[in-house]
């Protein structure tokens, strides 16, 4: 017992596997398939079944085929029934395995079992095709620079359509978003960079609007309050009261407001300088309302895109009345607040 | 339409529209849900030490009640005394269940009191500010001395039809918020993290990168 457990222990599993293979063949190759089958199922049943097995039928029509081409008896037919391995369909790996994990290059895989694809993968070749399509059209139609296969292509013909009445700048909006991912929309490191580079630009961006209004609070609470203080009989005040309106001061007013103006124009300078110099601010207007609305609006109206240039150099101006705004704003608050006085 | 009008002290809605204006852009800085999880967990507290309701006199009664016995099961031993640990484990079970159903009738009170912070934040916020844009939406709030502004910058802040030099209710509004803002971002802003500028990387990095 211990030399036989020795013995199958020294086998390994191919050898087993051919051992088993064997003796399976052998057991074939007797014969008595039928009664075997029967006997099988037949089993714990009352009836019992007379079935022919599939390989006493090959045999016999085997047999049949003998007799009717006598001449046709050669060797290899001898070795046909001597080597029973040719008569079953086993296959020659045996390996379970091998089989479960082989791919099957099937044109249309069964629906939920594709490998799943990136989504960034997928819009990276949705932009591509949008560019190609463009770059087709500028170059005579599709059918003279794409592909003819493109024409029947719908995802084609799709992009075609949305991007049609856009102009050259949308296509250069597209290259640009492409190029600036280039590729890297499959990448998580560039991804990642971009994430804390646009953390990293708005914060750029507070800091300099911190500095800004750091100088501007500071200049305009020191030209407001100098004048405060300096213009004699009150003139300089607010008052709930409406006769202010009518008396006339001996003294002119206008140094405070020229101050104001000149800082503004100094203060409004800089920070357009420093927007166009450092860029950090180019990206400043992407999440405003407006630009998300124009961006949805495009979807069903591409020629919107056309303005979305205008409206972000708008919103850019805005900015920089939002500037004197904000400080004139400060003194109309330092004003009101000091209006009791009178 | 004239009789929506109140006459008011000018300087009164001055001061008061700045106030209420200051406590709303506080508010919106902090947060509404952050206020009402504060003013929840004060309620907690001082509802437990002040027993403002029976649930919380209960509650606190019964919290004792299971100190106690979780003491006296510490005090003696499972095994030399089993009877009396176990009655005392018992006790504890269905007090720390009792406790339980006190804290849910409790929690149920969180809604209330949610809805209730609102209110009052409605009430000191947004109410005053509409009473004063109805009522007061005509007062000349103040009158800026003739010869400080340019006529075109004078007629700009008479916004939208009160006479050249007046200081209005939508104005003053503007303003306000506008220099309110900006202060508490000026002294919020130092207070804030400061990424550091991120590295581009390479092209080798990304190929290693998709590889991996």
């Amino acid at each position: 017992m211990s030399e036989s457990t020795g013995t199958e222990a020294q086998l390994s599993e191919a050898e087993k596997r051919k051992l088993l293979r064997e003796r399976r063949q052998a057991k074939m190759a007797k014969g008595n398939a039928s009664s075997r089958l029967n006997t099988i199922l037949s089993q714990g049943a009352s009836v019992t079944t007379q079935v022919t097995s599939v390989l006493d039928k090959s045999q016999e029509s085997t047999e049949s085929e003998e007799q009717e081409t006598p001449s046709s008896s050669s060797p290899a037919s001898a070795d046909t029934t001597s080597l029973p391995s040719h008569h079953d369909d086993d296959p020659d790996i045996q390996d379970i395995t091998s089989i479960a994990t082989q791919t099957f290059a099937s044109p249309t895989p069964p629906i939920g079992e594709e490998t799943p694809e990136d989504i960034d993968e997928i819009f990276r070749k949705v932009f591509q095709q949008a560019s190609a399509a463009s770059g087709s059209r500028g170059s005579g139609g599709i059918g003279a620079g794409g592909a003819p296969g493109d024409l029947n292509d719908p995802m084609a013909q799709f992009m075609k359509m949305f991007t049609e009445g856009a102009n050259d700048s949308q296509s250069d909006l597209l290259n640009a978003a492409a190029a600036a991912s280039g590729g890297a929309a499959a990448d998580p490191t560039a991804n990642k960079y971009q994430t804390e580079l646009y953390a990293y630009n708005v914060y750029q961006q507070n800091l300099w609007k911190f500095r800004f209004l750091i100088v501007r609070y500071l200049f305009t609470g020191f030209n407001f309050f100098y004048h405060f203080f300096t213009i004699p009989d009150q003139l300089f005040h607010a008052s709930s009261h409406p006769y202010v309106r009518g008396l006339v001061s001996p003294t002119p007013l206008t140094g405070f407001i020229t101050w104001f103006f000149t800082a503004e124009v100094l203060i409004v300078a800089s920070y357009y300088m420093i927007s166009v110099k450092t860029g950090i601010f180019n990206t400043k207007h992407e999440n405003h309302l407006i630009m998300k609305g124009i961006s949805l609006g495009s979807m069903f109206l591409p020629q919107l895109t056309q303005i979305r240039p205008y409206i972000s150099r708008g919103l850019a101006y805005y900015d920089l009345i939002g500037i004197v705004l904000g400080d004139l704003s400060l003194v109309v608050v330092l004003f009101g607040l000091l209006s009791f006085i009178r | 339409m004239a009789m929506l009008t109140i006459d008011f002290d000018p300087y009164t809605v001055v001061i008061s529209v700045f106030l209420v204006l200051i406590f709303k852009q506080l508010i919106s800085t902090i947060g509404k849900s952050t206020i009402q999880e504060f003013i929840w967990l004060s309620y907690i507290q001082l509802g437990t030490r002040f027993n403002l309701t029976p649930n919380f006199t209960q509650l606190h009664l019964k919290k004792q009640e299971l100190h106690e016995i979780n003491k006296q099961k510490r005090s003696i031993s499972a095994q030399d005394q089993y009877a009396k640990w176990t009655k005392l484990n018992r006790k504890c079970d269905s007090l720390t269940k009792e406790i339980q159903d006190l804290n849910e009738i409790i929690s149920g009170n969180k809604v209330k009191i949610n809805k209730l912070t609102g209110l009052v934040i409605m009430v000191v916020t947004t109410l005053p500010l509409w009473f004063f844009r109805i009522f007061a939406r005509k007062t000349h709030l103040f009158y800026l001395s003739e010869g400080v502004f340019p006529w075109y910058v004078e007629r700009l802040l008479a916004f939208p039809f009160f006479p050249s030099g007046t200081i209005g209710l939508t104005v003053w509004m503007y303003a306000v918020n506008s220099v309110i803002s900006s202060i508490i971002f000026i002294l919020s802003f130092p207070f804030k993290h400061k990424p550091s500028k991120p590295i581009k990387p390479t092209k080798s990095e990304k190929i290693v990168g998709v590889k991996e």
